[in-house]
């Protein structure tokens, strides 16, 4: 009895401790289905992790406008098409970690996902008197590509890369492949006869020619299995500056023939063709300098004359600036605060100053009155070249690549500018007639973005 | 025990209640920054688009098209014209506001 009498106390108490737990069980159960509810009630998606929302930093031009901001996958580029050749632009996270696919939003990836702004050298108003420039006159010759640059002398700041076709970075799914091409820095190209100054310089810094010599240049030469012509008539004998100013294979093969393969191979090599850039900031190609072990007599000639060789615009501009700079080598830059090799001394600043006055010669002399820009003195070359044409295995005829190389103010020179057309299909096809004027339209809206007085008075005549 | 329970339970179920009453206090604040979140993505959009709008009149790609298209030409290039005008140029028409303007001399 005693035992059962104790026990009904004994079962009460289990019996409530039992209640008593499962209210403090039931009730966290309850408050977090409440609270689940509540959640799910209503309750808006959680936002993106963070992951895809990095911080990305901006691009901006050298005078502080914004060319592309926000994280990558919602970047924008507010002024639209410009220079979108040469920024690209962003995707969906690569396997190699990057959100850059083309341009400066592919090289510099890492600094850009770090959140650090870029500040690139570019000048907004001359990188859109570029476009703009070559994409008209591509347009009316219904050319297939082009590009132009513009560079500082003296710094190698790259003011202008412009490529022709181009696209809208914000819309960039709708372009094609063709139309995303950075051009300046990753066409190579044959020059044509835009080397023909840098072959005269190595010939002068090395003793091989005088400035004041005249050579025998017939209309034509053969060498090797192949015939060179020259396209302008010009006197039989002409001294070295009308060499350059009737641009005369002819007599740029019969002066190449005082170098060895070597000497003329050592001396492209030392303006900078076929070798890569020094820039890191933005992928570009080298343009092929072939060994000169391989070369035959007709691969000499035409090396001289900017055949067989190739580069870039950018390339192009780095070894004109080196004429203009009293012939000093400074590396082309991009991006502020890129470390860059010092610029180093190429030729003696006699040579370079030489060959220079026969690059004004040149536009002052010869039928390249398209090419002055008004106002300012122009030291300039024209280059027409055939294009090999891989499929074939020929250069055909009627396809051409031409360039106009030139630097201005010629008395003071600021910059050089290179414009290239590609192909052009109607119109006139040399360099005189489409690139030289191209070069003088940009070269005006350059020289009126520095605020330099007209050379002289406009008439306004208002029809009275 | 029963003590320390029956003393515990009251607080317990207090402390439960206050719980509650954080997540309903937490959802509604995480709802707000959603819809904060929501609202600055809606508002950096806005920008971009304004961004682009006013570049396409007044950055460097618009003014040179612009300039083009009305004819003008670079400084170094005005020697090059013998007109710049082919005819007197009209005034433009004053916007029809309404208003009047009246100037009184004292």
């Amino acid at each position: 009895m005693a035992l059962n009498g104790s026990d009904t106390p004994t079962n009460e108490l289990r019996f409530r401790r039992r209640g008593l737990m499962s209210v403090l069980l039931t009730l966290p159960l309850l408050a977090a289905l409440f609270g689940f509810v509540s959640q799910q009630r209503g309750a808006p998606t959680f936002p993106a992790p963070p992951a895809d929302h990095p911080v990305r930093g901006r691009i901006l031009a050298s005078d502080g406008t914004v060319l592309a901001y926000g994280p990558a996958s919602d970047r924008r580029y507010p002024e639209g098409t410009l220079a979108a050749n040469l920024l690209g632009f962003t995707g969906k996270q690569q396997p190699d970690g990057r959100y850059g696919l083309e341009g400066l939003e592919y090289s510099l990836d890492h600094q850009l996902q770090a959140g650090r702004d870029v500040h690139i050298t570019i000048d907004p108003s001359m990188q859109a008197a570029a476009e703009t420039n070559l994409k008209r006159v591509a347009e009316k010759n219904q050319a297939a590509d082009g590009m132009a640059v513009i560079l500082e002398v003296g710094t190698g700041r790259i003011l202008a890369a412009a490529s022709y076709p181009s696209f809208d970075p914000n819309h960039w799914q709708q372009a094609s492949s063709k139309d995303m091409i950075d051009r300046p820095f990753a066409q190579e190209y044959e020059p044509g006869s835009v080397m023909k100054p840098f072959v005269v310089a190595g010939l002068i810094q090395n003793g091989l020619l005088r400035p004041n010599e005249t050579v025998d240049a017939p209309m034509s030469v053969r060498v090797g299995d192949k015939t060179f012509h020259d396209v302008e008539w010009h006197p039989r004998t002409i001294d070295i500056a009308d060499v350059l100013r009737y641009s005369s294979n002819v007599g740029m093969i019969d002066l190449t023939w005082r170098f060895t393969p070597q000497q003329l191979h050592g001396w492209l090599a030392r303006y900078g063709f076929g070798q890569p850039l020094d820039l890191n900031s933005i992928y570009s190609t080298s343009g092929i300098l072939n060994p000169w072990q391989n070369w035959v007599p007709q691969d000499q000639a035409s090396n001289t004359i900017g055949q067989n060789v190739s580069t870039t615009a950018v390339q192009l501009a780095a070894a004109y600036s080196i004429l203009a700079h009293g012939g000093v080598y400074v590396p082309p830059r991009l991006v502020d605060g890129e470390t860059l090799p010092p610029p180093h001394r190429v030729l003696d600043p006699k040579v370079a100053d030489t060959v220079f006055k026969m690059l004004i010669h040149v536009v002052d002399a010869s039928d390249l009155k398209y090419s002055k820009v008004p106002g300012v003195s122009v030291a300039g070359k024209t280059g027409t070249a055939d294009i090999y044409d891989r499929r074939l295995g020929t250069y055909p005829k009627g396809q051409y690549s031409i360039t106009f190389a030139g630097v201005f103010p010629a008395d003071h020179p600021r910059v050089v500018t290179i414009v290239t057309l590609q192909k052009p299909q109607v119109g006139s096809k040399t360099s005189t007639w489409v690139a030289a004027p191209l070069f003088r339209a940009i070269g005006s809206e350059v020289v009126a973005h520095w605020g330099l007085a007209p050379g002289s008075v406009a008439v306004a005549d208002s029809a009275h | 025990m029963s003590g320390l329970i029956r003393r515990a339970v009251p607080v317990y179920l207090g402390l439960l209640l206050l719980l509650s009453a954080a997540g309903m206090v937490n959802q509604a604040l995480y709802r707000h920054q959603v819809e904060l979140l929501d609202a600055r993505a809606r508002l950096m959009d806005q920008v971009a688009n304004l961004r682009l709008r006013a570049a396409a009149v007044d950055g460097p790609l618009a003014v040179t098209r612009w300039a083009d298209a009305h004819g003008m030409v670079p400084a170094p290039e005005a020697s090059r014209l013998s007109a710049v005008a082919s005819g007197p140029t009209r005034a433009p028409a004053p916007p029809d506001t309404g208003l009047e303007i009246h100037t009184v001399w004292h």
